[in-house]
Parts: structure tokens; sequence; C-alpha cells
């Protein structure tokens, strides 16, 4: 018996009128009717919110008198809600921490920092397959790892190799495919407005040929995302894995 | 404000326990407002909300020997915390009201039932509430037109003039992840 997919599942929790099969199947089925409770559970939880508001701060009395209470050091006394960075030591995993969740929105903020990172190593990857290339025999030039981005757990990396005959080739592994659609490897800009679609990968790993007239310095960002099958060309705004290419040197 | 979250790694649960006072300090940079929030919700007063968060803190830190990092987040164990005290705080109440007015009062033991769903209820749309705001765009605004505006997946996608393919993706995730971040925030090490 076929179970209802996750898109269906969701529309269902969320009290959205299904397709009459789907909702025999759900009427029927242990397993996808549980599933539904559940999900369903966090949409009611949400509903029951009317107002939405923000969260409220206390004030700082509040802490002076847990400061005072737990005799805590004097370099704290400052109520760590009003200090933009009261925490010294932890100050570099936090703004890692900060990056790293600013990354996974695909936000314009990222995309300035992808610029930053992504135009210096982009033209090192070039240096790179240059210095390469004069060397001859078919060769690593260029690699990233690839990360995956918010809701997404895979893993997974990517390679740039030039043949004899100046042919490069992206060669793309990725640990799992968690597409609800396809997967389709794109090679981006750092402003993430211009890209180029290279083609659609399973899952494990594959090699697709970069086009001679690609310039990877100002296309370092390999993507892997996830395309519905809805006839849209353009790039979908889901991104399931991202990484910045850099050189290989030596 | 800081969202929950965003500052707090599974490294800082284990300088907590260990004793690092920055630790504890992040900590209430990170959390106070959640638990100061449930409990303003539950109380309805910001001078009873704010010894509960004190109080919070404060045992968190002198019993952190009780918290495990390998059992649960810190957040979750300060959430626990802060339940129980809200329901301490709410019984005391009524305990106090029953003896004003003790020739009406019905079925205490109840009330006091139907509290503690109440704050659990306070708890998860306050918890929900700052993982929604997490997401990142769009899956924020998605979500709030789903969940807050009714709008259909078909409804959503041409408000935000999206793919319905992408709409449908981003609430299939965004209800899963926000599953099991209320389960995390739940989980009582």
């Amino acid at each position: 018996m076929q179970h209802l997919d996750p898109g269906t599942l969701s529309m269902a929790a969320l009290d959205e009128p299904l397709d009459t099969d789907s909702q025999v199947h759900l009427d029927g089925c242990d397993a996808c009717a549980s599933e539904v409770r559940e999900l369903n559970g966090v949409v009611l939880a949400a509903r029951g919110d009317i107002t939405a508001a923000p969260l409220e701060s206390p004030d700082s009395q509040v802490w002076a008198a847990i400061h005072q209470e737990l005799g805590l050091q004097p370099a704290l006394s400052t109520d760590p809600l009003t200090s933009p960075s009261p925490v010294q030591d932890a100050t570099p995993v936090s703004e890692l921490s900060q990056l790293r969740a600013e990354k996974r929105t695909f936000t314009p903020k990222f995309l300035i920092a992808a610029v930053t990172a992504g135009v210096l190593t982009g033209a090192g990857a070039v240096w790179a397959v240059q210095q390469v290339r004069a060397e001859a025999a078919p060769d690593l030039v260029a690699q990233s790892q690839l990360d995956p981005l918010a809701g997404f757990t895979a893993g997974g990396s990517a390679s740039v190799f030039t043949s004899d005959d100046g042919v490069r080739t992206l060669q793309i592994t990725v640990t799992e495919d968690q597409a609800d659609g396809y997967q389709e490897v794109w090679l981006i800009a750092p402003d993430l407005q211009q890209m180029y679609s290279l083609g659609v990968i399973g899952g494990g790993t594959s090699s697709l040929v970069i086009p001679d007239n690609v310039d990877l310095v100002a296309f370092p960002i390999v993507d892997v995302s996830d395309e519905p099958l809805d006839g849209d060309p353009l790039h979908s705004g889901v991104s399931v894995l991202r990484g910045t290419l850099e050189a290989e040197v030596g | 404000m800081t969202p929950p979250g965003h500052e707090w790694t599974p490294q800082r649960d284990v300088e907590f326990s260990a004793g690092d006072e920055h630790a504890l300090a992040l900590a209430y940079r990170s959390f106070a407002p959640l638990i100061f929030t449930v409990a303003l919700r539950s109380l309805g007063d910001r001078s009873a909300a704010a010894d509960v968060t004190q109080e919070v803190f404060v045992r968190a830190w002198r019993f952190r020997s009780g918290y495990s990092p390998d059992a649960g987040s810190l957040p979750a164990w300060l959430l626990g915390i802060s339940r129980n005290l809200v329901s301490d705080a709410q019984a005391a109440r009524q305990k106090i009201d029953s003896l004003v007015q003790r020739v009406h009062t019905v079925g205490g033991p109840r009330e006091q039932e139907r509290g503690a769903d109440e704050i659990e209820s306070v708890a998860n749309r306050v918890v929900l509430n700052s993982e929604l705001e997490l997401l990142g765009e769009p899956q924020q605004s998605i979500l709030r037109l789903a969940f807050y505006e009714d709008l259909t997946h078909q409804q959503i996608s041409s408000r935000l003039d999206l793919p319905l393919g992408t709409v449908k993706s981003h609430i299939r995730r965004s209800l899963t992840q926000l599953r099991s971040r209320l389960e995390t925030w739940n989980a009582t090490p």
C-alpha cells in the first residue's frame, strides 16, 4: 500500500482538503493518521497563539538580583540582555554559529558574506586551473565540501577536474538524496543572482561537464537545489547543499 | 532581541554544567525572555513573572550538578524548572483564593490539573513562536500565513509569488522541524 507523501501529510495537518484518494487512504491508515495527528499538534499549538506577540524581556533588576544572590564575578554585573556581547570568551563561537544561521536562511546578509569569500577563493581557483593546465594530465584543480542548509542533514563534496584537452568536469558526491522533487546542480555567482544549471543528479557520485565559457571566478558557489516537478526552469529557492570552490594548491 | 538558539550550542550546555559563570550569563541572555514570557502569560503579572525568572536561574545554577548535558539541552531543563515554579505560584495563589472564598471552592485538584495543561500550552506557544523566528525567510512568512491566516498552500503560493512546489516543500520541512524542536524543548532531562 502506498502511503501519503510528506507534502500531503502536511496539508492534512493544516486541515486542507485532500483529493478523494488521499482522504480514503488517510481514513484507513493508522500510520499516516498518527503522523498527521502529531504534525497537527504543532499546528494547533501555533494557532492557539492568537496574538503571536514577541517575547518580552525581564527588567534589569532580575539579573542584578541573580548576580547578587549567586555572588557571581563582578565582570558579569551588566544585564546580559542589554550588553551586545556579554561573554568574552564565548564570542568567537557565537559569531560562528550566527554566521552559520545566516548562511542557512539564504538571506542577503549571507550573500554579501559569500561575495567576499567567493570572489577571493574563486580567483584562487582559476589561478590554480591555469597553473595546473601548464603541466598537462587531468587533475584536481578546485574542490569544496558541501554543507546542508536548514532542514537538511545530507553532506557532500564537489571537485573540479581538468582533462588534457581543457574540458572541466564537476564531480559531485551527495551522501543522500533528500529532495522532494529532483536534485539540480548549479554554479552560482556570489550575488546569487546569476547562475548556470549544470544538470540533474541522483544520490552518490555524478560527473557534470562545466561549459567552457563559465568563469569559476565569477561563479564559485556550487549549489544543489530541490526542484519540484512544476516545469519551472528557474531555481526553486530551496537549496539542499552548498559550498564555495577553493583552489587546490600544489 | 536575540531569539533563543542563535548563540546557544551543545558546547554551552557542557560549560554551564562545568560551572562556567559566562555560560550562565549567556544562558540568561538566550533564554530569560522566553522563560519570562511563559511566566508572564501564565501568571499575568510582571512582578510574579520576574520572581519566577530569577528563581529559575538561581536554582538552575545552584543545582547544576543535577543537570546532565547528555540527557538534554539546558533550555529544556530551564523550561522544566520554570514550569514547576509557575505551577507552584499558581497553586499558592489558589490556596489563598480558596481560603478567602472557601464557601464557593469547586474541585480544587481539578483546577490545578488544568493549570498544568495551561502552562504546557503557553510554553508550547511561546517556544513555537520563537522557533518560527529562527526558521528564516521565506519559511517564516509561509508558516505564519498557514498558521495565523489559515491560507491554503495554493493561496500562499500566489500571495508570496512562489512556486506551489516550493511552498509545499517549505511547509512540510518546517512543520517537521518545528515538531522536533518542540520535542527538544519538552524533553525533560
